[in-house]
């Protein structure tokens, strides 16, 4: 039996081994439902739905006067990042097109847009050399990697044939873990990301000639946001914000 | 969008009951694994299902409220943790596993199943480490959550997990190969 079966069998047992509760199942429904209905009582009043719709209408419409634009060309491409900030939440939005004017203000033929639903996608590691040879664009490593970071993982992900999209985990003597995602979009493509202003900082910054979104959380995890033609970046870690830009700026 | 999102309430009476009966031994089992105690075990149960049932309107889709009510679980008993033992003992993400003395058993330990010994001093050393890693532990390997649903679930970043399961991990590892009287897993 392998050390991971071992791991699991061992766990699910004992995740089965349990003291029973001081208490049986009956009685601490009761107790429950007490702490339920108390809570009811002292619960405030919200406002009614309608105010809260409007309330939201408003604040997206005021929200939209903050925003920041910023856009870089190469090649035929465009590539937008959008910044949008309402208040408690900061939506970053990621385009690339391949039109030669993005400012026209001409409405996008709403035929030709398509929806996926986000799910998690079936994925498969393998080496770097595999993963290269199952995907068709060039997978890029970071030839710059501080504090001792080796290859741990390469993984694939399969939400489309042939695939688009990897992730390469690395990770160090102390156990931190960076995390590049590499994603293929050789079409007209857009994304959005909504992070909580209490929780994440972020700021614009300056990336090999181009821009890039810095995200800071919490939990001390950053994450580097950037496009070039036909490829979206996020590399995420709780390395420094020097370090990651190093990394970010060293693939090939 | 507005009428999908308005016409969600919270549950009646029934469907909340129905709710417990399904989910009362996979939260209490949850909760115990966390707190390895079971009157804080038994507090965590009761928090868990009053948040449950505040909150379950925001439950998008009902196939994953075992993943969700879980979540909850881990969370409370975590905080529960907190409360009653104080921070000391319920680290940080950060900070490694006490470093509790290993005391050698009595003789009769050489005489115990191979098999077991393993499975005892696993558990021993899952159970000596922090609170927050036996919780990516359960949501990761019991739960089979994948990681990005328990980064979502507890709204932490998919790196965070990523590095609290290695650290998990190596740490238990460590424990068991350093373990005088047992080194029952080889090297890598």
């Amino acid at each position: 039996m392998s050390e991971e079966h071992k791991w699991k069998k061992y766990l699910k047992e004992d995740y089965h081994e349990v003291e029973e509760s001081p208490h049986s199942k009956d009685e601490n429904w009761e107790k429950i439902i007490m702490e339920v209905s108390q809570a009811h009582q002292h619960q405030k009043k919200i406002p009614k739905k309608s105010l809260l719709a409007v309330a939201m209408i408003v604040v997206i419409v005021i929200g939209s006067a903050f925003v920041q634009t910023n856009q870089m060309q190469a090649f035929d491409w465009f590539v937008k990042m959008f910044v949008t900030t309402d208040g408690n939440t900061t939506q970053i939005n990621q385009t690339t097109t391949e039109e030669k004017d993005v400012s026209t203000g001409a409405l996008p033929d709403f035929d030709n847009i398509t929806t996926e639903e986000v799910q998690d996608e079936e994925s498969k590691e393998m080496t770097l050399e595999e993963a290269q040879a199952d995907t068709d664009f060039n997978i890029s490593t970071p030839t710059y990697l501080p504090n001792s970071y080796q290859l741990e993982s390469v993984t694939i992900f399969y939400d489309k044939a042939p695939a688009t999209h990897v992730q390469i985990e690395y990770v160090n003597d102390g156990n931190d873990v960076v995390t590049l995602h590499q994603t293929y979009q050789p079409d007209d493509f857009a994304d959005a990301k909504v992070v909580d202003n209490e929780d994440t900082k972020i700021k614009t910054i300056a990336l090999d000639g181009g821009e890039a979104r810095l995200l800071e959380f919490k939990d001390d995890v950053r994450q580097i946001i950037w496009s070039t033609p036909q490829m979206n970046w996020l590399l995420e870690g709780t390395e420094n914000e020097r370090n990651l830009i190093k990394i970010a700026e060293s693939m090939e | 969008m507005l009428k999908k999102i308005f016409k969600k309430s919270e549950p009646t009476h029934e469907e909340f009951r129905l709710v417990y009966d399904m989910f009362y031994s996979r939260v209490y089992r949850d909760v115990y694994f966390i707190t390895k105690d079971c009157h804080l075990a038994q507090d965590a149960l009761q928090e868990t299902f009053v948040k449950a049932y505040k909150h379950m309107n925001r439950l998008e889709d009902k196939e994953r409220m075992g993943a969700w009510i879980s979540t909850i679980a881990t969370r409370t008993a975590i905080d529960v943790l907190r409360k009653r033992k104080g921070a000391r003992e319920v680290l940080t993400e950060d900070i490694m596993i006490q470093e509790k003395n290993m005391e050698e058993k009595g003789s009769d330990t050489l005489h115990i199943v191979e098999a077991n010994l393993v499975r005892e001093e696993l558990l021993e050393s899952i159970n000596e480490i922090s609170a927050e890693y036996r919780e990516v532990i359960l949501l990761r390997y019991i739960h089979e959550l994948s990681i990005r649903e328990i980064a979502h679930s507890l709204n932490i970043n998919e790196s965070t997990v990523k590095t609290r399961l290695h650290r998990a991990r190596k740490k238990i590892k460590e424990k068991v190969q350093h373990d005088p009287k047992r080194q029952w897993i080889g090297g890598e």
